[in-house]
């Protein structure tokens, strides 16, 4: 075979194959693996762990929300506001810049001023630090015990109570010790929010 | 650090080691072409495949050959990819309407992921389609980390071989899909949807929430994706924040999954490597350094993420489990410190941590795992670094101790030792160059950021392209440079891949025509582990000649309290 022989014959060899797996990699398989996981019964989590209420989707159980109304629990700190039009991600501010110091001691006085909380009383930092998502949809179970109080006042529930909903809401570290421990806030507040609906405190 | 902080490392790593020494040993069998039960299954399919691309899987190939089939491939699915992207507005599987990017941004997106860096400068679930997603990102994570595997392969093969022949480039490449990435990703896949990733076909859908307001969910065929990006050390996230979106990583579980999975073939080559060159003890001491370095880096990180941030030191705010900042709360400190350690040393890059936000010590611990590269680095690219840092080390130690330096039977030449040097030299250029050009030139103007923190910004973007690492430290671009950007890390990401594997190639076209000499005592040198000690201080010495002064500048300045 002449050069230029072989160089046509590794060019048919590179376009052909390059082609096939176009359509295997790129189509085939991730059609395959949409058919089998909606055939295996996984539909509710390939389409997103949709959560719908009287026919209408109110969220996902993943996809945190601002719930910012005083008788919710407070999400995290997103630097995307929850608004998924601006796209993802965390905070552009390193931790040790000024700016970051100045955020975070505003938030951190907010939260003590609208906490209700003893004189002393320190806020968790997971309470006040941005997430790296944006759309954390949980809180630290320490977090979730500082907005008792607050949570307790605006909704007239008594805070043993309010306790026991946010243990039903608590994730535990897997086998004891995979992953933190940990509280969906999105599934809490759609609780809670059925809780004060049923009572006739909001509408 | 408490008791199930330990418990936490110490599971990933057993884990980590198990995983990756038995799928080793698999990738021998299928690289040296042992007989299998699979045969009966995957045979017809790769036979089909050989015969339309009119090949013949056992004709082997002069390294000139090899590397030729190997570029020519690169630039084919470059021309695919960039023509998927360019045309994304008008094919189909775009429910979203999402429009076009800029055609620089095309370029050097293709770039990014033909190279097996992902570096992403657009944001993936408002800006690309489902058939880019699938036709364009999940595509190119398989074949540029089956491309970065064959290289290995190959150098492998020249060190071992004795015929002047690194084996078949079509054969190599097409099983490494069929036999490895694809059938471990379509189960991977589908635990991930078990575990809460989606994988639909269908549009985004707007909830409406119960406090009175909506929320866009951005959804697609994301669990396809995510099996590859880890399995491959891609990193190239769905979505925008990349590992720490929910939906990419549901949970504690799903976590777990990914980081061993991104370990495994960087790791597992190693051991590959070890059988193939029937040395298997010279493996495992590789793989002693190589995890070795990594936990260095490790300590250091999780040394700097459980201790309180000292800036909110006087404000009231309980740090008792360290710098919650740029974490998900669904993972320990201690976990997402793990992966922002794991995602720089393997070259994958897609941490669950938003990067800009870790302590600077962190941060440079990451970025040394990006100038080491070999740590143990990218699938194939790693071990690639690996034997050149094994090279060296050799010939330095056969200098010391007055022996003729060889390395498993083989005199290492001049011709080898020339091409290793310059293989060495490549990355600390191609970081080191554009850094000073951006700084002296005024195009790296950046929005708000102290000068510090843009100095380590600028640095970590170009370790990140150069290493083919990907992962982003914050938002960099001032936007009206962006095109400066676009074009300078498209060049340091292309010379960063084909480069160092050019010259791969060129090694080991010598050893493959190097006969081995007699046996003598001093062939056992790199199975003593003296070497692997003398090895691992080599590439911590080597490393910090190199970059200690920038990192000086940038991570560590600003842990001083630049």
């Amino acid at each position: 075979m002449s050069e230029r022989q072989k160089l046509t014959s590794h060019l048919r060899a590179v376009v052909v194959m390059s082609l096939l797996f176009f359509v295997l990699l790129g189509f085939a398989y991730p059609g395959f693996v949409g058919v089998v996981a909606h055939g295996i019964g996984l539909g509710y989590q390939a389409d997103g762990s949709l959560i719908s209420q009287n026919g209408t989707v109110i969220a996902s159980k993943f996809i945190g929300e601002n719930f910012s109304a005083p008788y919710y629990f407070w999400p995290r700190v997103s630097s995307v506001g929850y608004n998924s039009s601006n796209g993802s991600g965390g905070s552009a501010l390193g931790i040790a810049t000024q700016q970051f110091y100045n955020q975070t001691k505003n938030y951190t006085e907010f939260l003590i001023r609208t906490g209700m909380v003893p004189n002393g009383t320190q806020v968790p930092a997971n309470g006040v630090e941005p997430s790296a998502s944006g759309f954390d949809p949980d809180i630290s179970v320490g977090f979730a015990d500082f907005q008792l109080t607050r949570v307790a006042f605006y909704t007239h529930l008594n805070v043993s109570y309010l306790q026991k909903l946010v243990g039903e809401y608590t994730t535990y570290p897997l086998f004891g010790f995979i992953g933190s421990t940990y509280v969906n806030v999105v599934t809490l507040d759609i609780a809670l929010h059925n809780v004060l609906l049923s009572k006739g405190m909001i509408t | 650090m408490d008791f199930v902080a330990y418990g936490q490392v110490i599971f990933l790593v057993v884990a980590i080691l198990v995983v990756s020494y038995y799928l080793g040993i698999y990738m021998e069998r299928i690289f040296l072409g042992k007989r299998s039960f699979l045969d009966r299954y995957f045979g017809p399919l790769e036979n089909g495949l050989y015969r339309l691309m009119g090949i013949n899987p056992r004709q082997e190939m002069d390294w000139k050959e090899y590397l030729k089939s190997f570029l020519l491939t690169n630039a084919v699915l470059g021309v695919i990819g960039f023509l998927v992207l360019y045309f994304q507005q008008s094919l189909p599987l775009n429910p979203n309407n999402v429009g076009s990017l800029p055609p620089l941004l095309d370029f050097t997106t293709v770039t990014s992921f033909l190279t097996n860096t992902n570096l992403q400068h657009y944001t993936g679930e408002l800006q690309l389609s489902y058939f880019s997603q699938m036709g364009f990102v999940t595509f190119l994570m398989f074949t540029s980390a089956a491309l970065g595997i064959v290289v290995a392969v190959a150098l492998i093969r020249g060190i071992v071989n004795q015929s002047g022949t690194l084996g078949n480039f079509y054969r190599d490449f097409t099983i490494t899909i069929t036999r490895l990435l694809l059938p471990i990703s379509i189960v991977e896949a589908l635990v991930f949807v078990y575990l809460g990733v989606p994988q639909t076909f269908q549009g985004a859908v707007i909830a409406h929430t119960v406090n009175m307001g909506s929320q866009t969910i951005f959804r697609g065929p994301v669990a396809s994706l995510e099996a590859i990006k880890f399995l491959g050390t891609n990193g190239g996230g769905y979505f925008g924040a990349d590992s720490s979106y929910p939906f990419e990583n549901p949970g504690p579980a799903a976590a777990y999954l990914q980081m061993i999975t991104e370990a495994a073939i960087p790791f597992g080559l190693i051991f590959t490597y070890g059988n193939m060159a029937r040395d298997p003890k010279h493996g495992r001491l590789l793989v002693a350094v190589t995890m070795a370095l990594f936990l260095a880096g490790l300590a250091v990180a999780l040394f700097a993420e459980t201790t309180p941030n000292q800036l909110l030191m006087g404000l009231p705010i309980n740090q008792s489990v360290g710098n919650w900042a740029g974490k998900e709360t669904r993972f320990s400190i201690t976990e997402s410190t793990f992966s922002l350690i794991l995602n720089t040393y393997t070259q994958t890059g897609g941490p669950m941590v938003m990067i800009n936000q870790m302590s600077p010590l962190s941060v440079a611990s990451a970025m040394f795992g990006m100038e080491v590269q070999g740590s143990p680095g990218g699938v194939g690219t790693g071990l690639m670094n690996l034997l050149i840092y094994v090279i060296l080390a050799v010939f330095i130690s056969g200098l010391m101790v007055g022996r003729t330096p060889e390395f498993l039977g083989k005199k290492i030449s001049t011709g080898v030792m020339r091409y290793s040097v310059l293989f060495i030299l490549i990355h600390p250029v191609i970081i080191l160059a554009p850094v000073a050009i951006s700084v002296m030139s005024g195009y790296a103007g950046f929005i708000g950021l102290p000068p510090n923190e843009s100095f380590t910004a600028l640095l970590y973007e170009f370790t990140s392209a150069a290493a083919n690492n990907g992962s982003a430290f914050g938002y960099l671009l001032a936007p009206q440079n962006t095109n400066y950007f676009y074009a300078a890390e498209a060049l340091v990401m292309l010379i960063g891949r084909f480069g160092p594997i050019i010259i791969a190639f060129a090694i080991a076209g010598v050893l493959a025509n190097t006969k081995p000499l007699a046996q003598t005592k001093s062939a056992a040198l790199v199975d003593d582990p003296i070497f692997a000690v003398f090895l691992f201080a080599f590439i911590i010495v080597l490393s910090a000649l190199l970059f200690l002064p920038v990192l000086a500048l940038g991570p560590l300045a600003g842990f001083l309290g630049g």
